[in-house]
């Protein structure tokens, strides 16, 4: 080889062909059951629906064949995405609730009014979550008291509160049900471990394992995803996401969470791990 | 764009690489546990369970539901040969798309004992 085609050669690049995250693209992630038809007429709650995973999420329990109702705190959105599930799956039972997952009260008020609903959830999925701005500084001296309550309350107290609402009916009322809890990898990474978000995560897979242990009756897991294709990595419908963030060179989609959660809802999350019952999707080489 | 970006744009060659993704609407199978994605692919199941064993029947009931075509290696903590893949895989039209190793822990601390027991 010519000196000249050596050196050209070291200059050589990787380019990416784009990969657009369109309805078609989606439509193949939801395409076919994943489940056997184990979640046929089950009624599945969904905290954080109205967007990102949890319509994902939503989808694929209307897919199997389940009763969805799907929680948020914006009426509006809520309506809209249940329109939309509607019109991508015929003939499925969904509704909604409003409910501010930062407020105790409205928790509880909620999980009572659905105690007097004909039959209670079989399923219940913790997706609510907030990533804020002060959780990309990875500093804990920048943030402040009511950042970190914020984020705090969301994503650990309010999913604490669901799920030890939900757990005591079902346990109570002998439902042989499940209960996912959606964390993320910033629960284990260094990158993230002084952010209000990573802690928060962090507290929420500890409690879940705690909470497997404690129900024994219940199927209580918990998923840790990587990157994902939502609006909290700033990426949506129509956007191209190809990302060097993994071996898949691309964030996974939203659907490939709801596949793993609704794999595990149908009762083989009750084979993974005995003490934490974890779970990471994420397909990355390191933390 | 940085100057050295743009440098190697002018000095190098482009190689092209595609994200990993599955854009195919498979069919939709009410009763598939893999959203039909095993349909008509070829699956090679190496295994150390005894043929005749249930968990054996209750993989193979498994995999007719996923609609696949697929072979089985049994084979024990002895090493298993190339002929055996071969013979396998024979019957197969086209490639092996996927391997699946199922070792039952139990059969080989079984074993494992028996070897003790030869032993002593």
């Amino acid at each position: 080889m010519s000196i000249i085609k050596k050196v050209r050669n070291r200059f050589n690049y990787v380019e990416y062909s784009p990969l657009i995250y369109s309805e078609e693209l989606r439509e193949a992630y939801l395409s076919s059951s994943v489940v056997g038809n184990r979640l046929n007429s089950k009624t599945v709650f969904i905290t954080g629906g109205a967007g990102g995973i949890g319509t994902a999420i939503a989808l694929r329990f209307a897919k199997e064949g389940s009763r969805v109702i799907i929680a948020g705190r914006n009426e509006e959105k809520l309506k809209r995405t249940i329109e939309y599930i509607k019109n991508r799956v015929i003939d499925c039972e969904a509704g909604y609730r409003v409910l501010d997952i930062e407020s105790l009260e409205n928790i509880h008020s909620v999980v009572d009014g659905l105690k007097n609903q004909k039959g209670y959830i079989d399923i219940l999925v913790n997706n609510a979550g907030i990533y804020m701005e002060v959780d990309k500084k990875r500093k804990f001296r920048d943030v402040s008291e009511t950042e970190f309550l914020s984020g705090w309350r969301t994503n650990f107290e309010g999913t604490k509160a669901m799920m030890d609402a939900v757990a005591s009916v079902m346990d109570e009322r002998q439902i042989k049900g499940s209960i996912i809890n959606i964390s993320s990898i910033c629960a284990d990474s260094r990158k993230f471990q002084y952010t209000p978000y990573g802690m928060a995560k962090s507290a929420m897979a500890e409690y879940s394992g705690y909470m497997r242990k404690k129900y024994n009756s219940l199927n209580i897991c918990c998923i840790k995803p990587g990157a994902v294709a939502t609006v909290m990595g700033n990426l949506g419908l129509g956007d191209n996401i190809v990302r060097t963030c993994n071996v898949l060179n691309h964030p996974a989609l939203p659907e490939e969470i709801a596949a793993c959660t609704a794999f595990l809802a149908a009762g083989f999350g009750r084979y993974l791990n005995k003490t934490h019952g974890e779970i990471t999707v994420s397909a990355s080489e390191n933390l | 764009m940085s100057i050295f970006q743009k440098i190697r744009r002018v000095m190098g060659t482009a190689q092209i690489k595609e994200a990993i993704s599955d854009p195919f609407i498979y069919k939709d199978n009410k009763k598939s546990f893999a959203g039909n994605t095993l349909e008509g692919s070829n699956v090679l199941i190496v295994t150390n369970c005894k043929e005749a064993s249930s968990e054996v029947m209750k993989i193979k009931k498994l995999l007719d539901t996923e609609k696949c075509n697929f072979r089985f290696i049994y084979v024990g903590i002895e090493e298993f040969c190339i002929s055996q893949i071969e013979e396998s895989v024979g019957n197969f039209i086209g490639r092996v798309d996927h391997i699946i190793n199922i070792l039952d822990v139990n059969i080989l601390h079984g074993r494992a004992v028996m070897q003790i027991y030869k032993c002593l």
